[in-house]
């Protein structure tokens, strides 16, 4: 009672007690007997109601907030500061506690304590200069960090609305690049400061400490924060899967106090903007004419485009861009309840999110129905606690005919060609070869026809325990159980959709299986304050195992109605395969962090892996790394006073891979499926059909990295700056050997090297005046890829499209040079040799072999696959994004753009849409065709020296790979506009137990500057010698949509 | 309870370190290794079955091969898409997958009878039973180097599996060297070999000593060797290497109903009950693979299958040079085209119902039958046929003496065996028709006398090859301009003169600096 008293006069001094006159004393002299009476009476305290002003100004301005939201904790109580900053609030009692929370600013909670009139002084929010840092086995000040780190703000991630978090970090984090593809569930890729290895170049995703993969599964509402580590001494902990970089992930955690429910939901509207610019049925028909014609007495017209025929069509003109293409839906309820008290906290929340496609038919569409709940307890110096995550997605996948692809069959279709046709099997209408001699499936029909799903559940359990065993030394036991089980069917019914496109054995496949892996991780935790030294130290044992395992079964001879199970396909036999694969890892780790009064940090790893991956003498691998950092702005001589902080950083490092190999590749073995019919039989047959490599061993990627990081102006300005080398040695890939071996696959050999190099920058500058605050932060990453070794003789890997040499970027493109239209005949017999005729495309002639058959550089007379030359390289030069966030009182408004540059792609479609062979045309192809001045005199030539001649059987190749369908890939993409209404305290007052309430709109994929022709410059193709294809990749759709966010 | 925490939790990793080398050793519970294997006789016969499936892959004559052949051959036109369109006007680039495929799979094939010629020799089992093993290898890689090189001329020749990195990267043979050691494998099989008839029915299918004197024989027509080829070949006929006569029904080579007849001296054999539903093409064999052709689906014509080939117009008119003794068409017109003729069926359809379209190109509305399953199916929409594939029939062998006899100036001794293979057609003797033909004559004759009996099998490419007809590197051929009156697709060859053998594929020399392109490429 004694602190009570006191704190009650404290406040009777702070109302200015002299300066009041008597009344206002003896007023205030009978509250206080009040409130000690009402005190004294327990049961009375709830039924109390005080009235509490206060004023709120800036910590550091002095000037007054308006807008601030004020809350009494556990209440849906609240008010909003006026223009003055002040405020008045009834409160249910002398010892509430009041919650202000305001945009760039710090929350502050503050204890009524029995005042009735509060003076509140915000600071603006610097959190992001000392926040705490996941790093792996623990966290750290971000201060002290000696590795490269990206911080990825919560916030920013909210607004970008997809299944999956690898779409989510697009553009938001120097160092890492994401290709992404618009179709509903599909994957993204992502990479982290360039192409890690040969195979694998996903980087591990840790969340809350468990190694996951598949992250489509989880859902992003779930992410509290994200950080990315980039280099050896960040990822080392995380070693043998840590190459290629790691992404930590925490989910929501619950707080100390009421239970706080809250609902986000969102609802848009998806399409895909873009369209080709194809031929209308008359030109069409025109120029598949020509196009036959030209092949000299292959071809006579099609029926369909023969006005003499009887065939003749002139009854349809399909727009299959506009037939096939329509609007989509995005929707996401996410509800989550949380709360806690001194020796508990939960998290439970629960997630829907369904997207549907833009394509008409049922797929491509994803569902994900998720669940997790999370709960932590503390006792004494025992600490544990447990998470489980379910998931469930639905997925119905795109389907095209057997050999095609949706967007390119999209585009060529022909528009004499309906799409239904109720006199066909199935309903749908095709190509006949006799009335439109065409291959061109037709992609409604199949996305309709085909029924092919993807089921997955998943169950992510995690249980750790924590003891503290002597002051700071802490021993862990971390234990997760993670189980996928999928369920893939494909059904393949009757039909018939055209002369090449008919099916009168339907079949389904159907596939099971499930993966499972059991983690255990021990760790012990050393940390320690000596006088100025700070040590933590870190040792542990971790063992994972992994089992994976399959079932197919395929059944023949279905009849409507189908009844799609394996039983009911009655012809015989029917096959079944299955197969099973064992993976597991151990490691032994360590780690000290050291720090020399706050101004010197080093931090060095060392850890022992071993695989099962490789055989017993190679099985170990021992990876260490250090790196260093120094605090400059914590010296004693530092005085520079716009410098906040100033803390430079390098460290180097070697991390090992083994994510790039199957399992059992160090080993030959029997294949025993190589049987032969004899007598009528398949006697037993086994012989190894593939070569194998014993000593495959441990991919080691050495990672130097120099950073730099510094703040001005009390922190509103922020920098970073990174500079990385990565050299990748020993990489495994199945490195073509001469097929003349007569292997079924190329084994794996450690067999490349290459190096990435690059600097990234982020910048971030903040700024409050009055009402406004706004954000504005920006990254850059530059990438350098180099390979260094291929093979045991370094021979250069070489595809239709791209070659891999040492010295040079992996899959830079590679073709021949298109150097114009041959005219004439003359000019034919003149030119290095073609099998070309007039209006052909004319290649470069510029290298040959001498008689030893060794490249000369000079021309040969004849143009061949040696008068390849590069075409640029699919690798972006630059990639970024940039944020933008505005606020004024209620209102919020941030921007986010992504891009990329210098990267040239393979655009395919374009490609298809001008090779004036089969299907449609575009019209730019249609009315620049070459075709001779004058037919009566051919020594004129012709008319163009850019687009060939129309031609079905194409002698010369005029489509192959060359600059022709190579195009700049450089875009900036408007990927995020979002524009939210917080509702404030006064409004929320009148709206029983809400305590939040927001709404906004947003845009995704507004706008894109690019000038790239396809579809969309962002495409999800990235393999590895297959760079930068766009074989037709599903292009990202542009959104609008709207949302609520509302907490009780 | 502080300190048993401790122990406790020591123990723990204690626990965990000890299970170290045991919790990584990970054997695939889905394979053998290679360790295990070679120690008996069943392995043996394991192993030389396996080398027997590279013949059903497509590369070879799952499809591939006889396709190739017959595409670029004078008695069928291309009506395909696919990236063979290019290989038969003689434009297609090195990267074209019909180039690559049956390369790849002629030395898988070569690979499996290496490793049984290495390994079985060592394993301690029935010595009979390990030296037929061992002549059937020397068979089968005598067969798959015979169609390496008909279709690639010089590739490298690998005699045992690859160990050193030389080994690894080899250069190319020539086309002789290649030949030699298919003379010398098919030679020393052919004296160890059961012949067809000592085989029980169980192993129906494996080589036999008639085949390994045929293929010998036909090894050493394609290098004009006739002094070599005409004893081997009498022998044959004589049946020293085993009973072998005509079937009476000419179309009985080409359906499933009377397969490995008398007529046959080898044949690739397909099943649709065996096996699985998967076609497996090319690759890694699985479980579930199917052991058929996707022959039938790809050469029916269109509306029944893929119509990718169609007859000339000249192939089908070679067959109106003689009318049968009865009066009616050489039965041979029939048994392999769909025409109209009065009550032609079309897989059980009138021709009128049938509804076949004429293909550009031709005069008359005419379409392959050979090998088809019109007999028994209802249309070739399944991928799947089991026809065996006749790669060497007796007719084969009698007309081959013929045109052996002929060249080594012995015209009159042709006669007899020519009447054999004409009198199963029903037709006239050529004794009293043609008596008396000069030797440049008897070729020709015997030339038309090859395109009837064997068109469609792949085997008129063959002799175009060994006859020089497709030669265009010496300037103007009299009798590629005749063929090209045939079938105009041919006329690439003057383009592209010595294209008629196929490039290494590019993928080939991208990898290993020993190979060179073939020349004219």
């Amino acid at each position: 009672m004694n602190g009570m008293a006191l704190i009650l006069f404290r406040s009777a001094q702070t109302n200015h007690l002299t300066y009041l006159d008597m009344k206002d004393y003896v007023l205030t002299f009978l509250r206080i007997v009040c409130v000690f009476l009402i005190l004294g009476l327990p049961t009375a305290t709830a039924a109390q109601q005080t009235t509490v002003k206060g004023r709120i100004t800036d910590a550091a301005s002095g000037e007054s907030i308006p807008g601030v939201n004020i809350l009494i904790q556990g209440t849906t109580v609240g008010a909003v500061s006026n223009l003055n900053g002040e405020f008045t609030l009834e409160t249910d009692g002398p010892d509430a506690v009041l919650v202000f929370s305001f945009v760039g600013y710090n929350t502050q909670t503050v204890p009524l304590n029995s005042r009735t009139y509060l003076e509140i002084y915000m600071t603006e929010e610097i959190v992001s200069i000392d926040e705490l840092v996941v790093v792996g086995y623990g966290t750290q000040r971000k201060s002290d960090l000696t590795g490269a780190v990206s911080v990825v703000n919560a916030d920013d991630l909210e607004k970008v609305h997809s299944n999956d978090i690898s779409k989510v970090l697009q553009g938001q984090a120097s160092g890492v690049t994401v290709h992404s593809s618009g179709e509903p569930g599909a994957n993204p890729r992502i990479k982290i400061r360039g192409i890690g290895s040969f195979r694998d170049t996903e980087p591990l995703y840790v969340i809350d400490g468990v190694p996951v993969s598949g992250m489509s599964d989880f859902s992003p509402s779930d992410i509290e924060s994200i950080q990315v580590l980039k280099d050896a001494s960040a990822c080392a902990i995380y070693g043998a899967r840590g190459a290629n970089g790691v992404i930590i992930i925490t989910t929501k955690k619950g707080k100390e106090g009421k239970m706080k429910i809250t609902y986000n939901g969102s609802y848009g509207i998806q399409n895909i903007v873009k369209r080709m610019d194809m031929c209308n049925r008359v030109q069409f028909q025109e120029m598949n004419t020509i196009a036959r014609s030209n092949d000299l007495g292959f071809w006579n017209p099609a029926r369909a485009n023969d006005s003499t025929s009887i065939y003749f069509i002139d009854s349809l003109d399909t727009d299959w861009q506009k037939e096939a293409l329509k609007s989509a839906y995005i929707t996401e309820h996410d509800l989550s309840l949380s709360g806690g008290s001194e020796n508990i906290s939960y998290n439970v929340s629960m997630n829907y999110f369904d997207q549907t496609g833009t394509i008409q038919g049922p797929g491509p569409r994803y569902k994900r129905y998720s669940f997790r709940a999370n709960s932590d307890y503390v006792q004494g110096r025992f600490k544990f606690g447990e998470s489980v995550y379910y998931s469930h997605s639905d997925k119905i996948n795109l389907t095209t005919s057997q050999w095609g692809n949706t967007m390119v069959d999209l585009i060529l279709g022909a528009p004499t060609i309906g799409v239904y046709d109720s006199r066909n099997l199935g309903g749908y209408g095709g190509a006949s070869d006799y009335v439109h001699d065409q291959i061109i499936p037709n992609i409604i029909a199949f996305n309709n026809l085909f029924e092919s799903n993807s089921l997955r559940n998943r169950i992510l359990g995690v249980a750790y325990g924590e003891l503290e065993i002597i002051n700071g030394l802490t021993y862990r036991l971390n234990l997760s159980f993670d189980r996928t089980d999928w369920h893939d069917t494909y059904f393949f019914p009757l039909f018939y959709v055209g002369d090449r496109y008919r099916n009168d054995i339907a079949y389904l496949n159907d596939t099971r299986g499930d993966a499972v892996t059991l983690l255990m991780e021990n760790t012990l935790n050393f940390t320690r304050q000596f006088g100025k030294h700070s040590v933590n130290l870190l040792a542990g044992y971790t063992a994972q195992y992994g089992r994976w395992q399959q079932l197919s079964g395929h059944a023949e001879g279905y009849q409507p109605p189908y009844f799609k199970v394996i039983d009911a396909g009655p012809n015989l036999p029917k096959s079944v395969t299955g197969t099973e694969r064992i993976h597991t890892i151990s490691s032994l780790l360590g780690r000290v962090n050291y720090s020399y009064a706050d101004r010197y940090l080093l931090t060095a790893n060392f850890r022992r892996d071993g695989s099962s991956r490789f055989g017993k003498d190679v099985r170990w691998g021992n990876f260490p790394s250090v790196a260093v950092g120094w605090k400059i702005s914590n010296e004693d001589f530092f005085h520079v006073n716009f410098i906040s902080s100033l803390k430079i950083r390098g460290g180097y490092g070697v991390i090992g891979n083994e994510q790039s190999v199957p399992d059992y590749q160090y080993a030959a073995y029997l294949n025993q499926y190589t049987t032969y019919v004899i007598g009528n039989a398949l006697p037993p047959a086994s012989i190894q059909t593939r070569l194998a490599t014993p000593d495959i061993h441990w991919e080691e990627k050495s990672t130097s990295s120099a950073g730099l990081d510094a703040a001005f102006l009390q922190n509103s300005l922020e920098f970073s700056f990174d500079y990385y080398y990565n050299e990748a040695t020993d990489l495994l890939f199945q490195l073509p050997l001469p097929l003349s071996n007569g292997s079924n696959s190329d084994p794996y050999q450690n067999s490349a090297s290459m190096s990435n190099k690059g600097l990234e920058f982020y910048v971030s500058y903040k700024h409050r005046s009055g009402d406004l605050y706004y954000e504005i932060n920006a990254n850059a990453t530059t990438l350098k890829n180099e390979v260094l070794k291929l093979g045991r003789i370094d021979i250069p890997v070489n595809t239709w499209m791209s070659n891999t040499e040492v010295g040079k970027p992996i899959g830079q493109l590679y073709g021949w040079e298109m150097i114009g239209i041959f005219q004439t005949q003359a000019e034919l017999d003149s030119s290095a040799a073609q099998t070309a005729r007039p209006g052909d495309i004319k290649f470069l002639d510029w290298n040959g072999r001498d008689a030893d058959g060794n490249l000369t550089g000079e021309p040969d007379g004849i143009v061949n696959d040696d008068d390849r030359m590069y075409l640029g390289s699919a690798i972006p030069k630059v990639t970024g994004g940039m944020n933008i966030s505005l606020g004024y009182k209620g209102f919020d408004l941030s921007i986010f753009m992504q891009g990329a540059w210098g990267n040239k792609i393979v655009n395919r479609i374009y490609g298809i849409m001008n090779e004036m062979k089969y299907g449609n045309y575009s019209v730019e192809s249609y009315e620049n065709f070459w075709r001779l001045i004058d037919p009566a005199q051919p020594a004129l030539g012709g008319t163009t020296n850019e687009w060939p001649r129309p031609t079905v059987n194409d002698p010369n190749q005029n489509n192959r790979m060359s600059q022709r369908i190579v195009q700049d890939g450089a875009y900036w993409r408007i990927q995020n506009v979002q524009l939210g209404y917080n509702f404030n305290q006064n409004i929320l007052n009148k709206i029983p137990g809400v305590t939040e309430l927001r709404l906004y709109i947003a845009a995704q994929n507004l706008f894109t500057i690019t000038k790239y022709k396809g579809y969309d410059p962002d495409i999800g193709n990235d393999g590895l010698f297959y760079r930068g294809l766009d074989n037709g990749s599903y292009p990202s759709p542009r959104t609008f949509l709207a949302g609520i966010r509302i907490s009780l | 309870m502080k300190k048993a925490t401790y122990i406790l939790s020591l123990g723990l990793l204690l626990i965990c370190f000890s299970c170290g080398e045991d919790f990584l050793q990970r054997e695939n519970p889905n394979q053998q290794t290679t360790g295990t294997f070679w120690q008996t006789g069943d392995d043996a016969l394991k192993a030389i079955n396996s080398t027997y499936q590279s013949l059903t892959m497509d590369g070879l004559y799952m499809r591939l091969y006889p396709w190739i052949m017959d595409e670029r051959a004078d008695d069928i036109y291309n009506t395909s898409p696919w990236w063979i369109e290019w290989v038969v006007i003689y434009v297609a680039q090195p990267d074209n997958p019909c180039y690559y495929t049956p390369y790849y799979i002629v030395f898988e094939g070569v690979w499996r009878a290496n490793q049984v010629l290495g390994n079985v020799p060592g394993i301690g089992m029935d010595e009979t039973l390990k030296n037929r093993i061992i002549a059937e290898a020397k068979f089968l890689r005598a067969l798959y180097y015979y169609h390496g090189t008909i279709l690639f001329k010089d590739i490298p020749l690998i005699l045992k599996v690859p160990e050193t990195a030389e080994e690894f990267y080899p250069h190319q043979a020539t086309s002789g060297e290649i030949w030699a050691q298919v003379y010398k494998d098919f030679s020393e099989a052919m004296a160890v070999l059961p012949t067809k008839q000592q085989y029980p029915a169980s192993d129906m299918g494996r080589a036999t000593k008639g085949a390994a004197a045929g293929f010998l024989a036909k090894s050493y027509m394609y290098n004009h060797e006739w002094a070599l080829a005409e004893p081997l070949l009498k022998r044959i006929i004589e049946q020293q290497y085993g009973n072998y006569s005509l079937v009476a029904d000419y179309r009985d080579n080409f359906t499933t109903k009377n397969e490995n007849n008398s007529e046959s001296l080898f044949e690739i054999q397909f099943s649709k009950s065996l096996g699985g539903t998967t076609l497996g093409w090319t690759g890694e064999p699985a479980s579930d693979w199917s052991k058929t052709s996707g022959k039938a689906r790809t050469y029916a014509p269109l509306g029944f299958g893929w119509g990718d080939v169609t007859p000339t117009d000249w192939i089908f008119n070679e067959y109106q040079q003689d009318s049968a003794l009865d009066g009616g068409p050489d039965p041979r017109l029939r048994a392999n085209f769909f025409y109209d003729y009065p009550g032609s069926m079309v897989y059980g359809k009138s021709w009128a119902s049938a509804g076949l379209i004429q293909q550009s190109g031709n005069a008359t509305n005419i379409h392959l039958r050979k090998y088809l399953n019109d007999d028994t199916d209802p249309n070739e929409v399944e991928w799947r046929s089991e026809i065996n594939e006749r790669i060497l029939r007796y007719s084969d062998i009698l007309l081959l003496y013929a045109e052996c006899l002929n060249e080594l100036g012995r015209t009159d001794e042709a006669y007899p065996y020519i009447k054999m293979v004409r009198d199963r057609a029903n037709l006239p003797d050529l004794a009293t028709r043609k008596p008396n033909m000069t030797q440049q004559e008897m070729r020709m004759q015997i030339s038309h006398e090859r395109a009837v009996e064997f068109c469609f099998e792949g085997q008129r490419y063959v002799d175009l090859l060994r006859w020089g007809w497709l030669d265009a590197t010496k300037g103007p051929n009299p009798m590629l301009d005749e063929l090209i009156t045939h079938d105009s697709e041919l006329a690439g060859l003057y383009d592209t003169p010595g294209r008629e053998y196929m490039a290494i594929p590019q993928r080939e020399l991208d990898v290993n600096p020993n190979m060179k392109q073939n020349p004219y490429w």
